[in-house]
């Protein structure tokens, strides 16, 4: 049976200019530290911004370019097999960042549609076959992520290229702003009924998939599972239930029990909502006997980089995993342990491995899990 | 996969209240701030499937080359403007996967929603994401849709398409299929992907097809004609009107590439 691993990757986030500077960075955060960390990468309002000063139309399509060919040096993927590559994107704003500073400087937009990178990507790669971009809101990448990788594992493609995008825009936040699902305070702490909304946030990355790994420790794509919830256009209901049934199914679909995962990264975006759902969702998944939970820790990268939408997915695993290839877990900052739950705590790993399943659900009813796992 | 309903809707440009009387045709639920785009799309999916009873995890696939392209100028304009206000809901209509979910509560379905975009092949990749879905599962089934607005509207439109003989319409067109045989009218039996002209010529040089129909893009001469983003879901329902049996659809990008569909009719 074919699987897919993911060979190389690379991200450009408010945690550092590329993936070596993000996992040292994450390395030495501790909670001490987080009010100075958001102080440094909030410019002037609460949002993880990306240390780049140039103007959105450079800053979208340089950063772009930049993750696209890291993650291909990380994979030692040759140019002359640049062409070779079936290229997928998930991304909530696409685009839209370009259209903003055209429409300032020339009233207008620059591009209709989000071909244009698809387009820019066929500069780059001059690859076979066409971009695939999914739209679905916070699993967006997620959709990416999952469909290139069935793509591999039914033999149909060779090896992908799956990007996720979220760049600052004023549309995307003063949406939210309108909608009051945006933090006063800016700060994240996962699951905890005094959180007081989104930290949005600006990512981008990539991750090359391939049937076969590149080094003993690349990370296997086992499982996932994707069900739709139409209870609500912008959350998912907050009984849990579909999440549950979404990770509990994410995780029959990869062969394994709770005992197996090393830790459940959750999605908690911040809200009132999501977190009832998503709690309701883990203390289903965890529950033992009479209010005894598995502890599984549970952790969140939202306090690094921000909720990045669409990309989010594909920007948390990129960080948690290099951790781990690093031989650490990171702290989950801003949270405090339940009764139900145990965060993240920084600690060394004997051995670089972990299995680790990944949550989501966002906009428009989707609720989206996988698993990802290098035990030997 | 095989097809069991079509419905193609290709109409000049209209505002939201024209579609939003459309709508009212077909379900009483409330659409008060629907956007064009969520009306749009509700109204070909809604008159595919009629009175037909469809599985309640059925997935809803919507492909859009232009996206929500009146919402977006929308806030565009709004940011534009003192004082800068986003209304909630043209922000939430922006998110063009909110039409699948519009759909899923018109319909009652909770099978995936899915909104895919591309360059020039948007609905033929969505068509692939599907077709690969359902030979995976035998109990798939889904609406899939190419959809896209007017951009007739939008300041200097001739910009932004590839030949000026075309008249941009709105369009909802959309295909409903399953693994079930029964009572189909025809059988995607595959959509490939060619990275050339000359692999796709030996593809069908190969192989014996009684009628192929082409996108815009690959076709040797274009009349001036109405079109939409995803005009190829409209062209596929045309094709199907064949009396031939074996039928392919070849889409070309502008960069050279092409996806090939075959089609039988049963």
């Amino acid at each position: 049976m074919i699987q897919t691993y993911i060979t190389g990757s690379a991200i450009v986030s408010a945690l550092g200019e590329n993936k070596t500077d993000a996992v040292a960075h994450m390395y030495r955060l501790n909670n001490k530290e987080y009010a100075s960390y958001r102080k440094s990468v909030f410019k002037h309002t609460p949002f993880y911004s990306i240390s780049d000063n140039n103007n959105k139309i450079i800053r979208f399509y340089a950063i772009i370019k930049q993750v696209i060919f890291d993650a291909l040096n990380d994979a030692d993927i040759p140019s002359d097999e640049y062409h070779d590559l079936s290229v997928f994107i998930g991304s909530t704003s696409m685009n839209i960042s370009v259209t903003e500073q055209h429409w300032e400087e020339k009233g207008c937009f620059k591009d209709i549609g989000n071909g244009a990178i698809s387009r820019f990507i066929d500069t780059l790669l001059q690859p076979d076959t066409p971009t695939t971009i999914f739209s679905t809101a916070c699993t967006s990448s997620t959709n990416a992520l999952i469909a290139a990788s069935n793509e591999i594992k039914e033999g149909r493609i060779k090896r992908a290229l799956v990007l996720g995008i979220e760049f600052f825009n004023d549309a995307t936040y003063q949406g939210f702003n309108s909608l009051m699902l945006l933090s006063k305070t800016g700060v994240y702490m996962p699951l905890s009924p005094e959180s007081n909304g989104i930290v949005l946030g600006e990512g981008c990355s990539a991750v090359i998939l391939e049937a076969k790994p590149k080094a003993p420790n690349d990370f296997l794509i086992l499982g996932s599972k994707n069900i739709f919830d139409n209870y609500s256009e912008t959350s998912s209901n907050p009984d849990g239930k579909v999440i549950y049934n979404t990770m509990y199914n994410a995780l029959t679909s990869s062969k394994l029990d709770l005992e197996d995962l090393t830790l459940i990264n959750i999605h908690s975006p911040g809200t009132e909502v999501s977190n009832e759902a998503e709690s309701n969702a883990l203390e289903q998944l965890l529950y033992k006997n009479e209010n005894n939970y598995l502890k599984i820790p549970l952790i969140s990268m939202k306090p690094y980089i921000g909720h990045t939408l669409g990309a989010c997915s594909l920007n948390e695993l990129v960080l948690l995993t290099a951790a781990v290839k690093e031989g650490f877990i990171p702290n989950t900052l801003g949270s405090t342990d339940t009764e139900s739950f145990l965060f993240s705590k920084f600690h060394q790993l004997k051995k670089k491995e972990a299995t680790i399943l990944f949550s989501y659900n966002g906009f428009s009813g989707n609720n989206f899990s996988f698993v990802l796992s290098n035990k030997g | 996969m095989y097809i069991h309903a079509t419905y193609s809707f290709m109409h000049s440009n209209e505002a939201v209240g024209f579609y939003k009387k459309k709508v009212k045709e077909i379900t009483q639920t409330s659409m008060r701030r629907a956007s064009k785009f969520n009306l749009l799309s509700l109204y070909g999916a809604c008159k595919c499937i009629e009175d037909r009873v469809i599985p309640s995890d059925t997935s809803i696939y919507i492909g859009s080359e232009f996206g929500v392209v009146s919402g977006v100028q929308k806030v565009m304009e709004s940011l534009n403007e003192e004082p800068v206000i986003v209304m909630p809901f043209d922000f939430l209509n922006m998110n063009g996967n909110n039409a699948g979910f519009a759909i899923s509560k018109v319909l009652d379905t909770n099978g995936e929603n899915i909104l895919m975009t591309a360059s020039d092949l948007t609905f033929e990749l969505t068509l692939k994401q599907a077709f690969y879905k359902c030979e995976q599962n035998k109990n798939f089934s889904a609406l899939i849709g190419g959809v896209d607005e007017s951009i007739v509207e939008i300041d200097r439109y001739q910009t932004y398409v590839i030949d000026q003989k075309q008249i941009p319409y709105d369009g909802s067109c959309w295909l409903y299929c399953n693994n079930e045989a029964n009572n189909a009218i025809a059988k995607i039996t595959s959509v490939q992907n060619f990275a050339n002209e000359q692999s796709l010529d030996e593809y069908i040089a190969s192989n014996h097809f009684d009628e192929i129909s082409y996108n815009f893009l690959a076709r040797s001469t274009v009349e001036k004609a109405y079109f939409y983003g995803t005009q190829s879901a409209n062209d596929i329902i045309d094709l199907l009107r064949s009396e031939e049996k074996h039928l392919a659809y070849v889409s070309k990008d502008r960069q050279g590439r092409f996806i090939f569909i075959e089609i039988d009719k049963l």
